[in-house]
């Protein structure tokens, strides 16, 4: 019910129930506050927002008195300035007055206001306050002395990144903000915990003191790390990323990034950022610098040469699903031009049978009022750390059940299991809901009878995709979704999940896909930024790669294919470059580049162009970016992203016919699965050479092997020692173990390093000479 | 005749009363220490029905009194809450929505813990039974089938003494489920709480008893909706409780003439600093503050009144002046420019220094701030800073000023009233003993020391 009140003698409308400060914004009528923000709960402590009500005998603070009807509010009258000014004079008693040496000076909410409410003298002549600095981890500086106790920290932390990871400690002036013991802030959503603090108490640690907010420009972005499509704002000063941030859409990201988008861009001077065309002679074992025409010219004689001689069927072109549509378009549109149909962007797939499913085939929007989700091997907080905050503040209504081999971390009703034995379990749901329960696992038979009667989304996420298992899960998801109307989705797709694969760069019949190009024998590779580290097989791909006799790479780091390239074109980064990425929901979003390649780097788009030309083929005369887009957008890229109503084969019967699941839960005697989740900071070229990011208890623990702590017991382990691994093709690593309670039991959770298969994995503690491990 | 400073060995039964009755004329221990007279232990149950214990209670279960009918007679009292508010409580208890398909509440607030008060911890250690009893028949009012009753941290041997009175009234079957075979349920816990002063407030006390850091809740949601476990709770002070009995046993209209009009019934005041006989006096309201000083023994070595706090440390100070000429009761005090607070009344002797004694006060309320929000955090400890700086002869000519500034920049303008509590002392020091300031602060020295000297 709209009520009507009176706002500095202005009448507003206001929905009963919305607090004074909504109804004053509105209005148009600003109330100074620090405490409140409009993603977190109402606090009331700052008291800022005091602001004059008739009848009412004290000031009352517009964030948390609700407006009624008839009431009327002065926000600038004399008393209501008085009490704003009296919060200001005690906010500013105990905080350093030392504004140009502080960090968040020129975008510090207290230091903006206090222009407007303060004094220009201080009455107070005490000794102030001092509060140790507490140490966050590698993202978060700390600056507790200028902290003004507002708790947006503390809220967000327990209500957005579901982690109470900071606490408002001690009682009246000795009261601080800190974590709980000595831990590290580490929800990978920490970072918008800079963000929401009103002062410099909590600052950007890889940005601090680099620069003044009033020396950068800002350049709107994209994230180029998942398939949610965060929109970024990139700070920049000159040519360079100084820091990013959000940039508010309340459709996709709300006003939040994760950390990875946040900080992935200390990448772009890492140390292998290309700075020039590489290029290694028949004799040599080093690249060497070589100029752009040279290189160019020698990539369209190789790819000529070696055409000729062994057909263009042995060549192969793999590119990264971070990697533009235009780019995408390019590199396909030579693949094609060159007669060879061996492309992919499925880099983290092992089996490719069972055909395709793009994007989420829901919008988020859609996704937030959905019924019932049904996630199938997907960890939210390592692949898309917005799902997850949409999962755990979930309206009342979505239900929401996942099957998988880590915990997915919101509740719900949740199957741990090895990813073998997901497909029975989906299975068994799928029963449940075709005959009503019945089933033996109570959480299948409680997720079946939701999938029946509530609005489904299943969607798939890393772990399921990368599975070699995802062919049958696949056939049984598209069963629920012909019986039962779900919607088909896979949450993994990269940054440019919903647009890869109609750009084409996909093998069409007769092209091998990215697990046959890795053993198909073939004798030249062209790599789109990505390394081996990208790849679900990436012992074989260093295989397939050492074996051929040519390899060429374009991208923004070198560092992975060094050893084996003989040409590098550096690229620019998605930072550094124009371009379109769709997203999970089928959202193409175009953005501009926002910072210049370094050195010699260019655009992706401007190299693929002049390499079409060099090669001589069709469709490359062209000189701007905005003449590529034309030649693909017929293609019906603006529409959702999902194909969930592909041809759906015939359902075969479940292996076990008793109509109940039995979940084994002791280790499988045939050794251990890989699990899969792929770290949150291993996930791209990117991240993983952003140091602070790696700094963080993520990013050291994606170097470890994590099993279930009964697992590891039963190896005589424990946290910290050396495990062998191998598998049945000759494949082995070693790394350093760690219990992980989350886990299904049977699971191994690591970089797959050396190993060529994904089961049968063998485990075995290495002795450790005492002297070398001490 | 022990005195102890805070009544610690004060037994009702045995404190000559009937002679200070007899020399005052006034009536005393007519209500919650009433049964006190009997000269038994009342913790033992059996001794408290033997007064006339629980037979209220019993009464209504008999009987199905209608809730209506027993909220209609608390209303008709003129009880008001006995923790410092005066809320009357007949009113309160008709904002807990009745019917509701939702579990209702009930706390008691035995978490005295300003300076003067001591007054629920005699309850509870008196007369428990009494206390317990009231909140039954409050439960059976509002339809709550659980009870807490949050008690002060410091006072172990009391949580102990409620936790066996609570287990004998449950063997006894006047608690527990199907009490007396009523039909009606009702469960009370105790909780020790930890000494923390913010904690009284009520909404920090149920935070607290949520298992959280006792910090006040903005308001609105007031506890009636949004309380406990965010359902319908009404929380009330321990002496308020203890009065329903007498109520419910002897009428509304005996409870409402013992006092005055909208001061019905009577009051312990908790009687420290300079007096003979200190403790805990229950007399009628609207009893003469020079009648309650003769009751605790008149000044103590025959000293001259200089100030007393009549309400808590929270209430303004009255001068002897002006308190000698005041009644005791709500209304009086509002009158002469304090308030009736919690009872606790602390008198001042002419050796007192002002300066000092706000010292310590402002201290308290620096040391007792939750530091939630932004005045009462920072100001009392600024409020602090200048009061001991003056104490410590290294006072500002405009510091008086700036203290009344700051104070009255604290109050009406935090979450809850622990700002204003703080504020309050400050102005009404300043106000009334304004010359010693002064005198701090010009001379940089305590006139009382040069006196002793």
């Amino acid at each position: 019910m709209e009520i009507s009140l009176e706002i500095n003698g202005k009448t507003a409308r206001a929905r009963e129930g919305r607090t004074i400060m909504e109804a004053a914004a509105a209005a148009g009528v600003h109330i100074p506050h620090f405490c409140w923000h409009k993603k977190l709960s109402i606090a009331a402590n700052c008291r800022m927002c005091l602001v004059e009500v008739a009848k009412s005998p004290k000031p009352l603070p517009a964030c948390a008195t609700p407006v009624v009807d008839g009431m009327v509010v002065r926000t600038d009258s004399p008393a209501a300035k008085k009490a704003q000014q009296g919060v200001m004079e005690f906010l500013l008693i105990n905080h350093p007055l030392d504004c140009p040496i502080c960090d968040q000076g020129g975008e510090c909410e207290l230091q903006d206001l206090a222009v407007g409410y303060g004094i220009s003298r201080s009455r107070y002549a005490e000794e102030k306050r001092v509060v140790f600095e507490k140490q966050l981890g590698p993202l978060i500086s700390t600056d507790m002395t200028r902290c003004i106790h507002c708790t947006r920290c503390v809220r967000f932390g327990r209500e957005v990144a579901g982690v109470m990871e900071l606490g408002l400690t001690g009682r009246g002036e000795h009261a601080e903000i800190m974590p709980f013991v000595e831990n590290t802030v580490d929800s990978e959503l920490s970072g918008n915990m800079i963000d929401v603090c009103p002062v410099g108490a909590l600052t950007s640690k890889p940005f601090r003191f680099s620069a003044r907010p009033w020396e950068l420009q800002t350049k709107p972005g994209i994230s180029a790390h998942d398939s949610w499509g965060s929109n970024l704002e990139l700070h920049c000063k000159g040519p360079t990323v100084m820091r990013v941030v959000p940039r508010e859409n309340e459709e996709i990201n709300e006003c939040w990034i994760s950390d990875r988008d946040r900080f992935s861009y200390l990448a772009l001077d890492a140390p292998d950022r290309g700075k020039s065309p590489m290029r290694r002679e028949e004799s040599s074992h080093r690249l060497s610098e070589s100029p752009w025409a040279t290189a160019l010219d020698s990539f369209a004689e190789t790819i000529r040469a070696l055409s000729g001689k062994y057909g263009a069927d042995k060549i192969g072109f793999l590119a990264s699903p971070n990697a533009t549509t235009e780019e995408l378009f390019l590199l396909q549109k030579i693949a094609r031009g060159v007669g060879c149909e061996n492309i992919d962007h499925r880099l983290r797939r092992r089996d490719f049978s069972g055909g395709e499913i793009n994007g989420y085939g829901i919008t988020v929007e859609q996704m937030r009022r959905r019924e019932h989700l049904l996630l199938v091997g997907a960890q939210p907080s390592a692949e898309l750390p917005l799902l997850a905050h949409l999962l755990r503040r979930r309206p009342r209504r979505l239900a929401l059940s996942s099957v998988g081999a880590a915990e997915c971390g919101a509740a719900g009703n949740h199957i741990l299991a090895r990813p073998s034995q997901w497909s029975g379990i989906l299975e068994s749901v799928l029963r449940a809901a075709q005959s009503g329960g019945g089933e033996k696992n109570e959480t299948a038979a409680a997720a079946g009878k939701k999938l029946a009667g509530k609005e489904t989304s299943i969607l798939f996420g890393g772990g399921a995709v990368q599975s070699p298992h995802y062919p049958a899960l696949l056939e049984i998801a598209r069963a629920m979704s012909r019986e039962f109307g779900a919607t088909l989705g896979v949450l993994c797709g990269g940054a440019n999940g919903g647009g890869a694969a109609k750009t084409g760069a996909m093998p069409r019949a007769g092209g091998m896909n990215t697990a046959e190009m890795l053993r198909g024998g073939l004798r030249a590779f062209v790599l789109f930024q990505c390394e081996p580290e990208d790849f679900a097989e990436r012992a074989l791909l260093s295989r397939a790669l050492g074996e051929a006799e040519y390899v060429a790479a374009i991208g923004a780091h070198s560092g992975g294919l060094r050893d084996c390239a003989r040409l590098f074109l550096p690229a620019a980064a998605a930072a550094e470059t124009e371009g379109t990425f769709i997203n999970g929901e089928g959202r193409a979003q175009t953005f501009a580049a926002a910072a210049r390649p370094p050195g010699l780097a260019r655009e992706g788009w401007k190299i693929l162009r002049v390499l079409g030309e060099k090669l001589g083929l069709d469709g490359f005369d062209f000189s701007t970016f905005a003449e590529i887009r034309p030649q693909f957008v017929g293609e019906d890229f603006y529409n959702g992203g999902g194909d969930g109503a592909a041809a759906v084969s015939k359902k075969k019967n479940g292996a076990d016919d008793s109509g109940g699941l039995e979940l084994d839960f002791a280790p499988a005697n045939n050794g251990l699965e890989l699990a899969f989740a792929p770290a949150i900071y291993d996930a791209d070229m990117l991240t993983r050479r952003s140091p602070a990011l790696q700094k963080t208890a993520s990013g050291k623990n994606a170097a470890l092997a994590q099993m279930h702590p009964e697992d590891l017991r039963a190896l005589g382990a424990e946290d910290g020692d050396w495990i062998r691994f191998s598998d049945s093709e000759g494949g082995a690593m070693e790394a350093a173990a760690k219990a992980n309670p989350a886990l299904a039991r049977g699971v191994l959770l690591a970089r797959c390093g050396g190993l060529f298969g994904a089961e049968n994995i063998t485990a075995e503690k290495m002795q450790m000479d005492k002297a070398a491990s001490g | 005749m022990t005195r102890d400073g805070y009544g610690l060995e004060y037994r009702a039964g045995e404190n000559d009363k009937s002679e200070t009755k007899a020399k005052t004329g006034a009536m005393a221990d007519e209500v919650i220490f009433a049964p006190l007279k009997s000269g038994r232990d009342l913790t033992v149950l059996e001794n408290y029905r033997q007064t006339g214990g629980y037979s209220a209670l019993e009464k209504i279960l008999r009987e199905q009194t209608p809730p209506g009918e027993l909220l209609a007679a608390v209303k008709e009292s003129g009880l008001r809450g006995r923790g410092g508010a005066g809320f009357p409580t007949g009113l309160k208890w008709t904002f807990i929505p009745r019917g509701l398909p939702t579990e209702v509440y009930l706390v008691c607030n035995s978490d005295e813990g300003e300076p003067g008060t001591f007054k629920d911890r005699d309850i509870m250690r008196k007369n428990p039974h009494q206390l317990i009893e009231g909140m039954i028949i409050a439960a059976y009012i509002m339809g709550a089938n659980a009870g807490y009753n949050y008690i002060h941290g410091e006072i172990w041997e009391v949580y102990e003494l409620m936790e066996r009175a609570v287990a004998d009234a449950e063997a006894a079957g006047y608690l527990g489920e199907d009490i007396l075979g009523s039909g009606f349920s009702f469960r009370l816990h105790n909780h020790h709480g930890y000494g923390a002063y913010i904690c009284g407030e009520e909404t920090a006390l149920l935070e607290s008893l949520e298992g959280k850091k006792g910090q006040p809740r903005f308001k609105p949601p007031f506890p009636a909706s949004y309380g406990l476990y965010g359902k319908p709770t009404t929380i009330n002070n321990a002496e308020t409780f203890a009065c329903v009995p007498f109520i419910m046993r002897e009428g509304a209209e005996a409870f409402a003439e013992m006092g005055k009009p909208n001061n019905g019934g009577s009051k312990i005041f908790s009687v420290s600093g300079h007096v003979e006989k200190p403790g805990n006096y229950e007399v009628p309201l609207g009893t003469p503050f020079a009648e309650l000083l003769q009751m605790a023994g008149g000044m103590r070595n025959g000293a001259k009144l200089k100030a007393v706090i009549p309400g808590g440390s929270s209430v303004p100070v009255l001068p002897a002046e002006v308190i000698m000429q005041t009644d005791m009761d709500y209304d009086s005090l509002a009158k002469a420019g304090s308030m009736l607070g919690a009872g606790s009344v602390i008198v001042m002797d002419e050796s007192v220094c002002m300066v000092r004694a706000l010292m310590r006060l402002s201290y308290f309320y620096y040391e007792e701030s939750c530091g939630q929000c932004t005045p009462c955090r920072e100001g009392t400890g600024w409020l602090h800073k200048i009061v001991r700086r003056i104490e410590k002869g290294e006072g500002r000519e405009e510091d008086l000023d700036l203290l009344v500034s700051v104070s009255n920049r604290i109050d009406g303008r935090t979450i809850c009233a622990l700002g204003a509590a703080a504020a309050t002392p400050v102005r009404s020091f300043i106000k009334h003993f304004r010359g010693e300031f002064e005198h701090h602060i010009r001379k940089g020295e305590c006139p009382l020391d040069k006196k002793a000297a």
